[in-house]
């Protein structure tokens, strides 16, 4: 189970309306992580998050250092037309790929 | 009486040479903001006042982004209804701004800090001019954005005062109108796109989600604040970052998916990569300061 405060889940639901993707929301890990402890979706979701913190642990990302939680959106990144040409190439279908 | 017309003062430059914005008299042109007088450790009551002066410079400079996202739309064809709209959240993202500054001298603190690297916002200029807008729309609204809903609506909850509450609803209403911006766009503009330009958004969001998780990584390996620093401001910790991906892998990806992005394999990579395996490689470029 990722472990979320009620203020936080509060602020995934409210997300989720934004966005118009409150059945999303309900489907996955948002109410899952909360209510039910059948294997479901929302596994998926908690492992992703778990595995990804350890990662980053293991490297000793960020030591520790203080760092402001901020909401203003940075300049969109950039990326080289060669990037993304083979990232593009990655997520063709299996078929194309092959 | 004369009156200063630079807020960012062109003599003062921080360590880096950055220049220095000054938000002391716009903050003391809207009244005192008192909240209560909350015990902290000397430790968490610098972390919240330095969190509400990252977030003055990350607001205030955020302003530019939505600027520039005006003549993209205008060249991607948008109404004028939509292209005004983003001006509009130019002005209110400086209003946020003033708003953190405030909160920052009722804390005790100068609302003065180094504005920071200001990278431009892209073109992508490989990229026809609806794509290239898109592209940024989505690591916008649909990233950035809908996280920031997230975060400061569970923040708001916690607020240790109706009068702190009330800064934080206003920035949140704000917020979710940028959001809700970007989702639109997805809505009404990304299902009418061919399907190699949705794949390459696809490719796309793999760098644009990578860069908001290493954005978040260090919050991993923070200590959790106290509910007393919590009700201020302070970081989360974990928790922020847990709000990050589960923003992102419940809501954002799905609703991408929904519109023909193959966001989720986007996120997969992404998350591969933060967690050690490179994936695509791109030349760094400068970090916003906040």
């Amino acid at each position: 189970m990722v472990d979320l405060t009620p203020e936080q889940r509060r602020g995934l639901r409210m997300a989720a309306q934004v966005a118009c993707a409150l059945s999303l929301l309900a489907a996955g890990a948002g109410t899952s992580m909360a209510k039910s402890a059948e294997p479901n979706e929302g596994d998926r979701d908690v492992s992703a998050v778990e595995r990804t913190e350890d990662a980053l642990r293991l490297r000793g990302q960020g030591g520790g250092c203080f760092q402001p939680v901020t909401w203003g959106p940075p300049a969109p990144t950039s990326i080289d037309p060669e990037s993304l040409a083979s990232i593009t190439a990655m997520l063709a279908p299996t078929t194309e790929r092959a | 009486m004369r009156r200063a017309l630079l807020h960012v003062d062109t003599e003062a430059r921080g360590r880096d040479g950055a220049p220095i914005l000054d938000l002391r008299s716009e903050a003391r042109a809207r009244g005192k903001l008192v909240l209560p007088d909350v015990a902290l450790d000397p430790d968490e009551r610098r972390a919240i006042v330095a969190t509400w002066r990252g977030r003055m410079v990350s607001e205030y400079a955020s302003a530019r982004v939505f600027a520039a996202l005006v003549p993209q739309a205008m060249a991607a064809g948008l109404s004028a209804r939509e292209t005004g709209a983003l001006a509009e959240m130019a002005l209110e993202e400086i209003d946020h701004g003033i708003r953190c500054a405030r909160v920052v001298v009722a804390l005790g603190g100068e609302p003065v800090a180094p504005l920071g690297a200001l990278p431009l916002v892209p073109t992508h200029d490989d990229a026809c001019a609806v794509e290239g807008f898109v592209r940024n729309v989505l690591d916008v609204s649909c990233v950035a954005e809908t996280v920031a809903v997230a975060l400061v609506a569970s923040e708001q909850a916690l607020a240790c005062c109706p009068a702190l509450a009330e800064e934080l609803e206003r920035i949140l209403a704000a917020e979710v109108g940028h959001a809700r911006f970007g989702w639109r766009i997805v809505d009404t503009i990304v299902p009418t796109l061919p399907p190699e330009m949705r794949r390459r958004l696809g490719a796309y969001l793999v760098v644009a989600f990578r860069e908001a998780l290493a954005r978040f990584a260090p919050f991993v390996t923070m200590r959790d604040a106290s509910a007393a620093a919590l009700s201020l401001g302070a970081p989360a910790g974990p928790g922020t970052f847990r709000v990050l991906v589960t923003t992102l892998e419940t809501i954002t990806v799905p609703k991408l998916e929904a519109a023909g992005i193959p966001a989720r394999r986007a996120f997969d990579l992404a998350l591969a990569e933060i967690q050690g395996d490179r994936v695509a490689g791109e030349k760094p470029r400068p970090r916003d300061a906040a």
